[in-house]
């Protein structure tokens, strides 16, 4: 027993952290329907404010951390909640991509203020307040930890009584265990949410000050604390807020506990996935009456009218002219950046198979960047361990990744909405700590080398020469998409994005429909990844291809939602990768705030109307919202 | 030739119930909506209407009580497998693919029926199946008036007309049976009228309808057998005139939903 005492200890601390955040997540969640990712970046902010006035000004520890929690905390909540009202039952990618457009803006301030080193952090309990600590059984047992626990703990069963016992409380509560009770609560909707969105953002600060000082002042890593209270969050099933509390100690405990057993190679990835795994479990065992329904809409469309098909010929012929054109034209005025601009071609690949996923088929995949990174590693296999020649190797690399599409197309059977997106999230962090580290993908190699042969006529070392490859390759692959949603599939697939229940009750088994289209996105995805290995020579395991990664990429295609489905992966695929090289000056932390700043902008204007023309679908609540004011037809006989 | 064809099955449901957690939303309901026959169920809101379509269609498990397709029992059938078996439905909150022009979304009726459970067959169809598509859906549209429309996107329609692209899907389905959730809801005057003509059409065409509506008027001129739900319990059916001399019905429903309608 005493050996496992050390690691239980550190995770019950580590525990009632995940709760706290977890408790957090939940207010915002059910009060207002955001799932909130920023949740860590205010963790986060809190953190470095803290360090800005106790350390660098030299405040007085109380006063600093009283301005942190009590002040910087709610305020920032107030600022959120005010930020993602026009959001209120949106589209679910819609709130997503508005929470990480928060979530790199905070970080990307943070790291462009205070740079991208790790700093030591101060422990206030330790240094000040109750140093040292004692011992339980031979077991050092630190004040700084008890500390740790306690607060969190109290401050739950504050929120607790808060809920049971105070006026606001009780409407928080109704509001949590029905939200459409707020709707009919009239004037007190908005202070119920901007109550819950202050008191959410007080939670994460004081998360992120407790954190702070085991994590180190690393804005990255502590804007990462929230997916490991999403564990926590799905054993409280989304709206049991002591369940949730109690989970997030499960958690920590369980991921301490396997910390001390998986110490050998294999296993070594498996502790910090431990939150992801107890996600994706609890999600896929729970049924789903048992699930909070969603505030937003999640079936419908993500994607500009101009898809649909109803537009003219003229547009149809001209428009992938212009494009090809465009294309061919940039090794003229490329220069040296003819490297970059064929790399965006690669991730035009991934970005048409992310198209034809989510824009086309409204499906929802936070794990792109998995396929994306197997299919880099499987044409580096396929090549120099295979000996394939380059072209079957490139198709190879995309068939490699089809069971992973078809594996994670199951869950979609069951789960929709946030729900699908954060097992799809969990399965892209399992991909990144455990799969990637395996021999099928990174195992035993730092680096996964591409190739660049002679094919015949075509010397693949020219850049030049790659270049037009690759434009070849992403013409065909459009070319592919476009003809894939013109085709009765496409309608079919379409359907599933508009009204699964259409295709459903007249007779579609959708099942088949989801599986289909998350294999053949796996497959272009997987082509694009192993065209990324190509034209960037060599692929890290640590390149950071996680669900980050993808749902970035996802905010890309909202943020070009008002573009053609091919003209979107273009446009993505360049500004990724090309127009960083144009912003000399501007660092990539500044890149990554502006980006922030950019989608959340963008999907705060598509809401308000201010480019609603172009991003129609996006926007437009439709006529499903005038259905609920029922006419009755004048003048009919009764 | 009504007459001849009433005797076919239809839809039958037995000793159907419905729980949500502790809440009884249908209790112990049997009905029989034949083929050829017009069948109204009415009832306050409420009443546990939708919720016996759901369960019908088998969006909703029910706790016991079985669902029969012309004889066979479909309870155990998922809501795909009971549409490729013949039941249609349309929905109160209607459910049109915005993006989609009128005409695509007919087809799409025929081409989810047709792709059933393997939507990768139905990727090479013969030019006949594919002529077969295209005249269903024509004649659809025809049927509903929605010719002029067929190149419009349903997102810009108005309710009246978006209900009329669902009934035309169902048409062009072929459904041997319908259900119809609240169709004329958002309907002017005129609209109503063509639409109860649809409706008659179906059934000199051997369909069997079975109708969930709020406009009494319609109701009475067109079905030929009407249920009264209330509290998830069927408390009165009969002919459209014994439903309304019935003091049941009165007091239940028409009582109190009636004059506010009508005032």
């Amino acid at each position: 027993m005493n050996e496992y005492l050390p690691f239980l200890i550190v995770g019950i601390v580590a525990g009632s952290v995940y709760g706290l955040a977890g408790l957090g997540l939940v207010l915002t969640y059910r009060t207002s329907g955001v799932f909130n990712f920023a949740h860590g970046a205010v963790s986060a902010a809190a953190a470095y404010l803290y360090y800005q006035l106790y350390v660098l000004n030299s405040w007085p520890w109380p006063l600093a951390m009283l301005a942190t929690v009590v002040v910087c905390g709610p305020a920032l909540g107030v600022v959120l909640e005010r930020l993602m009202r026009p959001l209120l039952g949106k589209h679910i990618v819609l709130i997503m991509v508005a929470t990480i457009g928060v979530l790199l803006l905070i970080q990307g301030t943070l790291l462009v203020h205070y740079g991208p080193i790790q700093r030591a952090y101060p422990d206030v309990i330790r240094d000040h307040a109750l140093p040292g600590g004692f011992t339980v059984s031979g077991v050092i047992v630190t004040w700084s930890q008890v500390v740790t626990v306690s607060v969190s703990a109290s401050f739950a069963v504050g929120l607790y009584m808060f809920l049971k016992y105070s006026r606001l409380g009780v409407q928080m509560r109704a509001v949590v265990e029905n939200p459409e009770l707020l709707g009919m609560a009239g004037q007190s909707a908005v202070r119920v949410r901007s109550a819950s969105w202050m008191l959410g953002s007080t939670f994460a600060s004081f998360s992120g000050i407790l954190l702070a000082p085991k994590l180190g002042l690393d804005a990255p890593l502590l804007s990462f604390l929230v997916v490991y209270s999403f564990g926590a969050v799905a054993i409280g099933r989304f709206s049991n807020l002591p369940l949730t509390f109690a989970g997030g100690l499960l958690v920590g405990v369980v991921e301490a506990l396997v910390t001390k057993e998986a110490t050998r190679p294999p296993w070594i990835g498996l502790p910090s996935t431990v939150p992801f795994l107890v996600l994706i479990v609890v999600l896929l065992i729970t049924p789903a009456r048992h699930l909070p329904r969603h505030v937003g809409r999640t079936t419908a469309m993500l994607r500009a009218t101009r898809d649909s098909g109803a537009g003219g010929e003229r547009r149809r012929t001209v428009e992938p002219l212009l494009m090809l054109g465009a294309l061919l034209l940039v090794p003229t005025f490329a220069g040296a950046k003819l490297s970059l601009y064929t790399t965006g071609l690669a991730f035009a690949v991934m970005f048409l198979s992310l198209g034809l996923l989510f824009r086309v088929s409204g499906q929802i995949s936070l794990a792109h960047a998995s396929f994306f990174a197997l299919g880099a590693t499987t044409f580096s296999h396929l090549i120099h361990d295979a000996g394939f020649p380059w072209l079957l190797a490139l198709v190879g690399a995309g068939f490699v990744t089809v069971p992973l599409g078809a594996l994670l197309a199951l869950p979609t059977v069951r789960l929709s909405g946030v729900y699908l997106a954060l097992v799809t999230f969990g399965f892209g962090v399992l991909m990144q700590s455990v799969v990637f580290g395996t021999r099928l993908m990174w195992g035993g190699h730092d680096l996964m080398n591409g190739s660049r042969p002679e094919l015949g006529p075509l010397d693949l070392r020219n850049d030049r020469v790659l270049y037009f490859v690759f434009v070849a390759i992403v013409a065909i692959v459009a070319a592919t998409v476009v003809l894939i949603t013109r085709t009765r599939l496409g309608r079919l697939l379409r359907g599933l994005a508009d009204s699964p229940l259409t295709l459903t009750t007249n007779g579609l088994g959708v099942n088949v429909l989801k599986t289909l289209v998350f294999c053949l996105s796996a497959f272009l995805a997987g082509i694009g990844g192993a065209m990324y290995v190509i034209a960037v020579s060599s692929v890290a395991r640590d390149a950071g291809f996680g669900p980050f990664q993808s749902l970035t990429w996802l905010a890309l295609l909202v943020v070009f939602a008002g573009a053609g489905l091919v003209a979107s992966a273009l446009l993505s695929g360049f500004v990724l990768v090309v127009l960083p090289a144009y912003l000399p000056g501007l660092s990539p932390e500044w890149q990554s705030a502006i980006f922030g700043a950019g989608a959340l902008a963008a999907v705060l204007l598509s809401e308000s109307g201010a480019i609603s023309r172009i991003c129609l679908a996006v926007t437009d609540p439709g006529p499903r919202s005038v259905l609920r004011v029922r006419r009755l037809p004048a003048g009919s006989p009764r | 030739m009504r007459a001849g064809r009433a005797g076919e099955a239809g839809l039958a449901v037995n000793d159907l119930e419905v729980r949500f957690g502790g809440h009884t939303a249908v209790k112990s309901v049997s009905l029989r909506a034949p083929r050829a026959r017009m069948t109204g169920l009415i009832g306050p809101n409420g009443a546990g209407k939708t919720t016996m379509f759901n369960a019908c269609t088998g969006l909703l498990k029910p706790r016991s009580g079985s669902v029969m397709l012309d004889g066979r029992d479909i309870t155990g059938l998922r809501p795909a497998a009971r549409a490729r078996r013949g039941l249609g439905r349309t929905f109160q909150r209607l459910e049109l693919c915005d993006s989609m022009s009128v005409a695509e979304n007919v087809a799409l009726g025929v081409e989810a029926l047709r792709a059933g459970d393997n939507p990768i067959r139905h990727l090479w169809l013969s030019a006949k199946e594919r002529a077969d598509v295209q005249a269903r859906t024509d004649e659809a549209l025809q049927t509903c008036g929605l010719v002029q429309l067929r190149e419009e996107p349903a997102g810009a329609l108005s309710t009246g007309q978006r209900r009329l692209v669902e009934l035309a899907r169902v048409c062009a389905g072929g459904y041997s049976m319908l259900l119809l959730d609240e169709p004329s809801s958002g309907l002017d005057h005129r609209e109503t009228e063509a639409f109860g003509r649809i409706l008659r059409d179906l059934i000199d065409h051997g369909t069997g309808i079975l109708l969930v509506e709020h406009d009494m008027a319609l109701v009475m001129s067109i079905c030929d057998h009407v249920y009264v739900l209330e509290f998830g319990t069927v408390v009165f059916q009969g002919t459209p005139l014994e439903v309304q001399s019935s003091p049941v019905v009165r007091a239940a429903y028409l009582g109190s939903e009636g004059n506010a309608v009508s005032s």
